[in-house]
């Protein structure tokens, strides 16, 4: 009788983190790519004072719009305020949601900094006079503080999926760069919207913008490539990860046709010989929105947890109604 | 320096849940909610050199040797004890759950504000013992360890099944049966260190101690 432990395995998914979570992880990296993208083309592409407001008050709308519906999802949002003092990174140095709120915070506060002399023309002599004098001197160094911080944030909301050891969509070095260059796109998307929608700025700018996505989307596809084919079949939670992402149509023509290649394809278009009409180029952005909200979806959704054992008559205490497979 | 480890002998487990039971009432988990256990016993059925075979598995924390639930923790509310036990203080969570996501194992779950209510009215106002929403998991009953007692799941077993003990005494149980090289942890591949080991059978010479 062969005596060896007999393990038997299941493999499912989870909806711990889902609705408010994704729409965070959205909103945050959105957000954070517009603020640094708005201050970067203000301070050294000479963006028009209305886009730069444009895209910093969005963006910090979104940060913190994001933060909110974080705070929603929380058991206990009494209990919020630790994470928010800026020693915590003393004390919980190795959680990423330690430094992503501090990343977001900071973010947010040297941004309203740098925009405050261009939002405001205060009487001279007065207090708020002085602030926006500080603020318009020192307005290299808060851009570059804003920036940074910006990027930390769009760079920690991947990370914060890697540090999740079990499922190898989430625990890989491709995610945060993923993360990154797709929350740069969506703010890309979103300026231009604003430029085309809503300014009438169709400056060299614009265009830039338009070149510049299309070197994200690339560089976006290359990633997921690689995710996909390379990473994922390594082990079973990420074959399993594939096989659920590859075979949804939402992933396969929401996200890869609709919310990339699309997009690439009409700016591609736009680029070589411009189009007669701004439509397609915010057709364009619209879907790359879409898209950055897709793919944060898909792969929060899709993220695969192996179980060794069975789920029999118990779905699990991570609640999930997906259970692919049981393994024998 | 105690190290708390427990051997699950999957062999002589009937699946009568006493332990299920002996858990929710010793850390007053909200029983009124199926997928909220410290501990659970799957009940599973597989085929074996041709025939059908029905098998329990008991599971509970790991009470892992490198946690990842500690380390994305970001208010300080779970941690490890230096005897091995991870720790959650309800107080301080504030449940965002990254715990929940970074655990291999599926050992932690969210009491939440309805929770907390109904525990009022099935466990007693005046001897709660938690007021908050908050992540909960298995500590190895750490109350109980204070008090010099086992976990209640390891007390009430009734085939001896779970079997606790302190690694760090060469005469304890537990110890002889790790030593022995036949006791498995699950997903070792993860590097988390589990303190919970399984065994099919006790290896010849420990099944009469």
């Amino acid at each position: 009788m062969n005596e060896t432990l007999h393990l038997l395995g299941t493999v499912t998914t989870q909806n711990r983190w889902a609705g408010l979570v994704i729409w965070y992880l959205f909103l945050g990296g959105l957000g954070a790519a517009l603020v640094a993208i708005s201050i970067f083309s203000h301070r050294y592409y000479k963006a028009s004072a209305r886009l730069t407001l444009w895209g910093v008050i969005s963006g910090e709308v979104g940060l913190a719009v994001g933060s909110l519906l974080l705070l929603f999802h929380l058991l206990d949002p009494s209990h919020a305020w630790r994470v928010l003092l800026p020693w915590n990174v003393f004390l919980n140095p190795t959680a990423w949601i330690t430094w992503g709120t501090q990343f977001l915070i900071w973010a947010m506060v040297f941004g309203l900094l740098y925009i405050w002399p261009i939002l405001r023309e205060p009487k001279a002599g007065g207090r708020e006079h002085r602030v926006a004098e500080i603020c318009r001197r020192f307005a290299g160094p808060l851009a570059w503080l804003t920036i940074v911080m910006s990027i930390a944030v769009a760079v920690y909301t991947g990370l914060l999926l890697r540090s999740f050891p079990a499922v190898a969509l989430w625990h890989n070095p491709v995610i945060p760069m993923l993360f990154t260059v797709s929350a740069l796109s969506t703010g890309l998307a979103y300026l231009l919207l604003v430029q085309y929608a809503v300014l009438r700025e169709h400056g060299p700018l614009a265009r830039a913008y338009e070149r510049f996505d299309i070197l994200l989307i690339v560089i976006e596809m290359i990633l997921i490539g690689f995710l996909l084919y390379g990473v994922l079949p390594g082990s079973g939670s990420g074959r399993a990860s594939a096989e659920l992402l590859m075979g949804n149509m939402g992933w396969v023509v929401g996200f890869l046709v609709l919310g990339l290649l699309v997009p690439l394809l009409l700016e591609i278009k736009g680029s070589l010989r411009a189009w007669n009409s701004p439509a397609p180029v915010m057709l364009a952005a619209v879907l790359v929105l879409i898209g950055g909200y897709l793919l944060r979806h898909y792969f929060l959704t899709a993220g695969v947890y192996y179980f060794p054992w069975t789920n029999a008559h118990h779905l699990g205490v991570l609640g999930s109604d997906v259970v692919t497979h049981v393994l024998h | 320096m105690a190290h708390y480890a427990m051997v699950i002998n999957v062999d002589t487990c009937v699946g009568c849940n006493a332990c299920m039971a002996a858990c929710s009432q010793a850390n007053q988990t909200p029983v009124w909610d199926s997928s909220k256990f410290r501990t659970y016993v799957h009940d599973e059925e597989f085929k074996k050199d041709g025939r059908w075979v029905r098998q329990f598995f008991p599971r509970l924390c790991n009470q892992c040797d490198n946690p990842p639930c500690v380390t994305v923790c970001p208010t300080g509310a779970t941690w490890k004890e230096p005897s091995g036990p991870v720790r959650v203080n309800p107080d301080v969570c504030m449940g965002c759950e990254a715990c929940a996501m970074a655990c291999p194992y599926d050992a932690r779950y969210p009491i939440d504000r309805e929770d907390v209510e109904q525990a009022k009215a099935y466990y007693g106002e005046e001897f709660l013992k938690r007021t908050h929403p908050a992540v909960d998991k298995c500590d190895f009953c750490w109350d109980r360890l204070q008090q010099g007692l086992e976990p209640a799941c390891v007390e009430t077993c009734v085939a001896h099944s779970r079997i606790f003990g302190d690694l760090d005494k060469p005469d304890d149980l537990v110890t002889k049966i790790v030593a022995s090289g036949k006791a498995k942890t699950l997903l070792p591949e993860l590097g988390t260190g589990p303190n919970v080991y399984y065994v099919d059978k006790l290896p010849e010479g420990l099944a009469n101690e």
